[in-house]
């Protein structure tokens, strides 16, 4: 289970990682290992902690100005179809991102 | 009252900087007491504004009402507006940095970097109807920031007087020099969402209970979800359009026969033949030309904006993400698109709020395919003259078919475009939904009003020139000939027409429609004036311009004796005005957002040339049937 989600995530984050973080990937298939998911993999079950974004700089950088920094609780409102935006509350406040967005999004689990 | 006083450049300016959806708008205005529009759509003012502080004393002070920016690093050309006003010389003595009050945690980082930027700031907390009053405390965000703070609620007027008075105080402040806000890591950020969060508990000390964030999710859950959020989507945009054409069409049958009427009694007046044509058939026609879509474009700017100020329009923007992303676009090409079915000058504006270059770049390519509402009275007199004598349905129906058609014209623009453009781009949709809140009457009327008004000024002169230069064009030079037919056809317009003869020949038209068309270049609706003109219409005894025009069409016949206007004629002249740019108030504005002549000169001649030949095409196919 945990490799087939590795596996629809990586692509992924060919398009959004940023280009020097080569070990990026790599990263994020130790954390899925050790149950550290990506946002794009989770369900609409619980509020979960924010461990780091792993994106391109201008993507990173726009995430962090609306708030969504490690350490804050984000959680899914609503999932469209395979591939569609993702609906994420985080301060109170809805905002829609792309799975490619939220796969950049790494939660811990507690 | 002192016009020289509103160039001199030493006056106090006071700027409004905010997050977006924070309530810039709002609060301006309250404070200018204009107004201007105000929506629920992060990124719906692409554009500054000025306004004069309305007070009873002081000295004048200047409000600008900027896009918003989510921190001093923009991303959109949007945002670029502001930091250009923030940093330029000499810059504005005062900022009011607005906080939407339930979003402070996140909207505090803007403020924080404003401040640090060294930017005399006042912060007003902005929605605060939301809550009540006493169940705040803003004592610690004043010893936090060390900035005044102001608690406002434009619903209530609240605070909008204790504000003016601070502004007032500091317009003696001269502009300080801002610096470079520090490029924050990584760290910052997250630092200072923790200290907001700190600070928030202590303003909220008491706690409160925000029922709008309650509503909120319970209706996202409904109209965000996979089925049940598309369907909702496709019927609210059924609506949308349906209310256009049907609530549109009696206003418009009425501007129509107002004018018609009004050209009619100008006629038989008993003054000189010359001047009498000029009015009738000059003037009067080319104004009716202009005011006759007037209702259509008002009726969808109304839809429009109470989609947007319900807070509707940023989650459609959502839904339809996926799908245009396939075709090289963003969710956030919606709102531009949308609008480009009203006009595509508002629309061209509306796409600066998109971050990734290429989608812009994409967007404006393709808004001019939108079948705009200057194309409805060509449709309209074009349809009707096909469907003649049938149930009203069927060009209703017809009338739908060309708008989904345009639809995915544009959409195969710029698939072709995106892949024939082979640039790196970031592509993301990083879009807020804000809360769900009940449109005001008052604010969806206005920004729907302002829109029309502003097209009726941007477009209206254009065409109403140009529809004068072509009354002079069809009258003169043989103004004392006796047989207007045998004035028109000696005229320099005919002359003009004539030489582009063979060009529209082959698309089944003759000198009359090839006149007609070159003043559409214009703009798409004076096609309808000119060929009244050309038609001589406004001497027949009819009740309205279109009912004149139609017996004219369905009699006209060519230099050979054949119909001008058949089934064949007639849809070679719709396929070139779905596809052909022939706006050039859009060109003027295009080359303003592009940033140069080239792609505005590309839209201009390759989708004329493909209307060109389409239509072409289409009429050497049909005729034979």
């Amino acid at each position: 289970m945990a490799i087939a989600q590795i596996v629809r995530s990586l692509p992924l984050c060919k398009t959004h990682l940023r280009p020097s973080s080569i070990l990026a990937p790599l990263m994020i298939l130790i954390l899925n290992i050790m149950d550290m998911p990506t946002l794009n993999l989770i369900g609409q079950d619980r509020p979960r902690l924010i461990q780091t974004v792993l994106a391109k700089p201008v993507i990173t950088e726009r995430l962090f100005e609306m708030g969504i920094v490690p350490g804050e609780m984000i959680e899914v409102v609503m999932k469209s179809f395979v591939g569609g935006p993702v609906i994420i509350k985080i301060h109170g406040t809805h905002i829609a991102l792309r799975t490619e967005e939220a796969a950049c999004i790494l939660l811990k689990t507690f | 009252m002192h016009p020289a006083q509103n160039i001199l450049m030493d006056q106090c300016r006071v700027a409004l900087v905010g997050s977006p959806n924070s309530g810039k708008t709002t609060l301006y205005n309250k404070l200018t007491q204009s107004n201007h529009k105000t929506v629920n759509y992060p990124g719906s003012t692409v554009d500054y504004h000025m306004g004069k502080i309305a007070k009873t004393h002081g000295p004048d002070v200047t409000l600008i009402d900027t896009p918003g920016i989510y921190s001093l690093s923009p991303k959109s050309s949007d945002e670029e507006v502001t930091l250009k006003l923030l940093y330029q010389d000499p810059a504005p003595n005062l900022v009011i940095a607005t906080v939407e009050i339930s979003q402070m945690a996140r909207q505090l980082l803007l403020v924080r970097q404003l401040i640090e930027a060294n930017f005399a700031v006042i912060l007003a907390v902005t929605m605060s109807d939301q809550i009540q009053a006493q169940d705040v405390s803003l004592e610690p965000l004043r010893e936090a920031l060390g900035v005044p703070v102001v608690l406002l609620s434009s619903k209530t007027n609240q605070g909008v007087s204790n504000l003016l008075e601070l502004v007032l105080k500091r317009t003696t402040l001269l502009p300080t020099a801002p610096r470079r806000a520090a490029t924050w890591e990584e760290k910052d950020f997250e630092t200072y969402v923790a200290l907001n969060k700190e600070i928030v508990a202590q303003v909220f000390a008491k706690g409160i209970e925000n029922k709008l964030a309650k509503t909120t999710l319970k209706l996202d859950r409904v109209l965000l979800h996979p089925i049940l959020g598309s369907m909702i989507f496709c019927i609210s945009m059924f609506l949308l359009f349906a209310s256009v054409f049907w609530a549109a069409t009696p206003l418009m049958d009425l501007v129509d026969a107002f004018f018609g009427y009004t050209a009619n009694s100008i006629m038989s007046l008993e003054i000189n033949p010359l001047l009498r044509d000029f009015l009738g058939n000059g003037i009067v026609a080319s104004i009716g030309a202009v005011m006759v879509f007037v209702p259509q474009i008002l009726i969808l700017f109304l839809g429009m904006s109470l989609l947007e100020s319900s807070g509707y329009l940023a989650r459609a923007c959502t839904l339809v993400d996926h799908i245009l992303s396939r075709f090289g676009l963003n969710g956030r090409s919606f709102v531009p698109m949308l609008s480009g079915y009203a006009c595509a000058i508002p629309a061209m504006m509306a796409a600066r709020s998109m971050p990734s270059k290429k989608e812009k770049f994409l967007t404006l390519m393709i808004l001019p395919l939108m079948s705009c509402s200057a194309r409805l009275p060509v449709y309209a007199l074009l349809l009707s003259f096909l469907f003649l004598g049938q149930p009203a349905y069927k060009p209703a129906l017809a009338l739908g078919g060309i708008y989904i058609l345009s639809l995915l014209l544009g959409l195969l623009a710029s698939w072709l475009l995106s892949i024939m453009l082979k640039t790196q781009h970031t592509s993301f949709l990083i879009q807020e939904l804000p809360y769900y809140r009940m449109p005001q009457a008052r604010a969806v009327l206005g920004q729907a009003l302002s829109k029309t008004w502003s097209y009726v000024t941007k477009a209206g002169p254009v065409i109403f020139l140009f529809a004068v230069v072509f009354w002079i064009a069809t009258t003169f030079p043989n103004t004392q000939e006796e047989d207007p037919v045998l004035q028109l056809q000696s005229s320099y317009a005919a002359k003009t027409g004539k030489i582009f003869e063979p060009l529209v020949q082959p698309m089944g038209g003759d000198w009359r429609t090839g006149t007609a068309m070159i003043a559409a270049f214009a703009a798409r609706e004076v096609f309808v004036s000119a060929l009244a003109l050309v038609f001589q219409i406004a001497d027949e005894d009819e009740a309205s311009i279109q009912k004149g025009l139609l017996s004219k069409m369905e009699t006209a016949t060519n230099a050979k004796g054949e119909k001008l206007f058949t089934f064949a004629s007639v849809m070679a002249l719709i396929v070139f005005f779905m596809i052909a740019l022939q706006c050039m108030t859009t060109v003027g504005v295009a080359v303003k957002e592009f940033g140069g002549w080239t792609w505005p000169l590309v839209q201009l001649f390759v989708y004329t040339g493909v209307a060109y030949f389409l239509s072409v095409g289409m009429f050497q196919l049909l005729k034979h049937i």
